[in-house]
């Protein structure tokens, strides 16, 4: 797989494969090309070459409609700071996921999510009332609310101190294992290396 | 979960940078509805009250007063004319004149204007009512509905009428007895306290040649407006107040009454000496050809009286009117498009803070389409609670204006009702809200997904 950036370097990147309940850390200094890797992985940019497949459906085969639907639906992204729509409380901000994503949450279970993230009680809170690792828990619910087949954490725990990473790397693998995902983590974090067996360094 | 609550949550998650649009254009809104509104009230009004009437015959003045004073009761009266001038167009067979309705005017009850004419005025604006309710005799009224529940007047109340039209504190000693009120006629007629003409000469008049009047009438040359009420005078009111008593006395009444002439009758009227004044006549032509254009003008330079086509002075009116109704309507329009601007730049600025938010929507899942409707979507609730607002607005200006316009004039809008023009105004609202939000939303449609991940990199 590859990419060229119209003026920049010739980024090739290497085959790998993560099975369903699989973790897979991509570790990477700046400018390695790690967020080009990501947003291929996320299916934002189209590679030059290659292929990518997120639970056997080639992503960029399909039209790009297609795409940002099967990406609301399947795959998880899970970013540095935590991304909402402001207006909306952290229960709507769930539901809303799911409505971009074509689905409807039933019997309540953006409420379990949020419950195992201990964060039930911020439920009717909006985002900014939240304190960072608040958020930072509630943007993990937000990428796992629509069950996705593949869990792309973007720096999660890069700008945390040990005990904060340790608890979101934790809460990451425990839910991707309780939703048999596949987890990627992008991150040029070493205190990740040891963590994870599969890992590529670019 | 829908666009829709989204799009309500932002509006209402900082509504400081949209209350200024709101407010502009609900003033924009408001004020070209309420401006149509009172536009085709007003067209209503005087096209209603046109009623097929060709020409008005007064005294002379100002045309525009004569037709404002005869027809829309809304001006003084050009002083009065004498019978004897107005009896070749009141009489029956004139060539031209298919219908022709006297009016003594100057008199009122607690604002509302008391006009002495003939049953004759109700064919003019074609009611039809029962005639126990319609007033035979002198002293004797029929109100308007509008009259009769502001004053909340029965059939069977007396009152005593005051000179002029405001509420001074001369007033005439003879009651007027209601015996009827006009059903809801959507005309003027609502406002206005019919009884005969002979009324006016009774009030107004010395009644001492009564007695010597012979077989021709026992009024007459009583229409002066002057008030100075002798002893004598108060005998001919006592001697009228009574009618039963009145039909006794007279030979002549009881004859007229047995060949079924009431003194509300034009044939009564024509009976009258020539010094006898009414103030004007509405008249009806037999067809609207080039003689009757012409009669007009005939009267005007032939006669001593006025003759003023409501047509023509109404068109006058409307043309002082529209300009002054032009200005403010390219005044609302001005706010409108300044609001409309306003919509624009508040929804194109809240994009640059809201950039990360639209691009994490993409990743989620929305499609560009539902970014770009988003993005229309608080546009258009702006523009649907600006057109709310602004209808709130109108409507209530409209009811303070139609009560302050009751209580000065008694003179009241009709029913505020929503017409074609509203509909237009709700869909130009609507567009424009469209418009607006547009350019905003094509270019929340193009936001870059990329970008949540690269600031990732930058951060990290």
């Amino acid at each position: 797989m590859s990419y060229t950036y119209p003026e920049g370097p010739d980024l090739k990147f290497p085959d790998f494969s993560v099975p369903s309940d699989g973790r897979l850390l991509i570790i990477g200094e700046s400018g390695s090309g790690k967020t080009t890797l990501l947003q291929i992985l996320a299916g934002i940019l189209p590679p030059d070459s290659g292929e990518v497949k997120v639970a056997n459906q080639s992503l960029y085969r399909m039209s790009r409609a297609q795409r940002d639907r099967f990406r609301g639906r399947q795959i998880g992204l899970v970013f540095q700071k935590s991304l909402f729509i402001q207006s909306l409380t952290v229960s709507q901000n769930l539901q809303a996921a799911a409505y971009f994503a074509g689905k409807v949450l039933k019997n309540g279970r953006e409420m379990d999510l949020l419950e195992r993230l201990n964060i039930l009680d911020k439920k009717a809170s909006l985002p900014q009332k939240l304190s960072v690792g608040e958020q930072q828990r509630a943007g993990i619910a937000l990428a796992l609310v629509n069950q996705p087949q593949l869990i792309l954490a973007d720096e999660p725990t890069s700008a945390l101190d040990d005990v904060h990473a340790k608890a979101v790397y934790e809460l990451l693998t425990e839910e991707a294992s309780r939703l048999k995902s596949a987890l990627v983590i992008v991150t040029h974090d070493q205190r990740l290396k040891d963590k994870i067996q599969q890992t590529i360094s670019i | 979960m829908n666009l829709f609550f989204i799009g309500w949550q932002n509006m209402r998650h900082r509504p400081a940078s949209v209350i200024l649009s709101l407010i502009l254009f609900a003033l924009g809104i408001g004020l070209v509805s309420f401006l149509l509104q009172v536009d085709r009230q007003i067209q209503q009004k005087f096209e209603n009250n046109l009623a097929g009437i060709d020409l008005v015959v007064g005294a002379k003045g100002s045309p525009l007063q004569l037709v404002l004073s005869s027809m829309y009761h809304i001006d003084a009266p050009t002083g009065n004319i004498s019978l004897g001038n107005a009896r070749p167009f009141l009489r029956r067979g004139h060539p031209l004149i298919e219908r022709a309705v006297p009016l003594s005017m100057g008199d009122s009850y607690r604002g509302f204007r008391i006009v002495g004419t003939t049953h004759e005025i109700l064919e003019l604006y074609e009611i039809t009512t029962a005639e126990e309710s319609l007033w035979r005799k002198h002293f004797e009224v029929t109100v308007g509905v509008s009259v009769a529940e502001k004053l909340s007047l029965n059939i069977g109340d007396r009152f005593q009428s005051s000179h002029g039209f405001t509420d001074d504190l001369h007033s005439h000693d003879q009651d007027l007895v209601v015996v009827g009120i006009l059903p809801p006629t959507n005309t003027v007629l609502d406002q206005l306290i019919l009884t005969a003409p002979g009324t006016y000469w009774h009030m107004h008049g010395e009644h001492t040649e009564e007695k010597e009047a012979g077989d021709k009438t026992q009024d007459h040359n009583h229409s002066d407006h002057e008030h100075s009420h002798s002893k004598g005078d108060h005998e001919g009111h006592d001697h009228d107040s009574n009618h039963d008593e009145h039909t006794e006395a007279g030979d002549d009444e009881r004859k007229m009454e047995e060949e079924n002439f009431s003194q509300a009758s034009l044939s009564y009227l024509l009976r009258q000496p020539d010094e006898v004044a009414i103030t004007s006549m509405l008249l009806q032509f037999k067809g609207r050809n080039f003689q009757a254009l012409n009669l007009g003008r005939n009267i005007n330079e032939n006669t001593d009286l006025q003759a003023a086509s409501p047509a023509i002075e109404i068109n006058r009116l409307f043309s002082l009117l529209d300009s002054a109704n032009a200005a403010i309507k390219a005044l609302a329009l001005a706010i409108v498009f300044v609001s409309a601007i306003s919509i624009f730049l508040a929804l194109y600025n809240k994009l640059r803070t809201r950039k990360f938010e639209l691009a994490y929507m993409r990743v989620k899942g929305a499609s560009r389409t539902q970014v770009f409707f988003l993005i229309i979507l608080e546009g258009l609730l702006i523009s649907v609670l600006g057109i709310v607002l602004g209808f709130v607005l109108s409507y209530s200006g409209l009811y303070l204006l139609s009560s302050s316009l009751e209580s000065n004039y008694n003179y009241s809008l009709s029913q505020l009702q929503f017409t074609v023009s509203d509909v237009w105004i709700i869909l130009a609202g609507l567009g424009v809200g469209v418009i607006a939000a547009l350019i905003p939303a094509i270019q929340a449609s193009r936001t870059d997904i990329s970008l949540i991940l690269n600031k990732g990199e930058a951060g990290g």
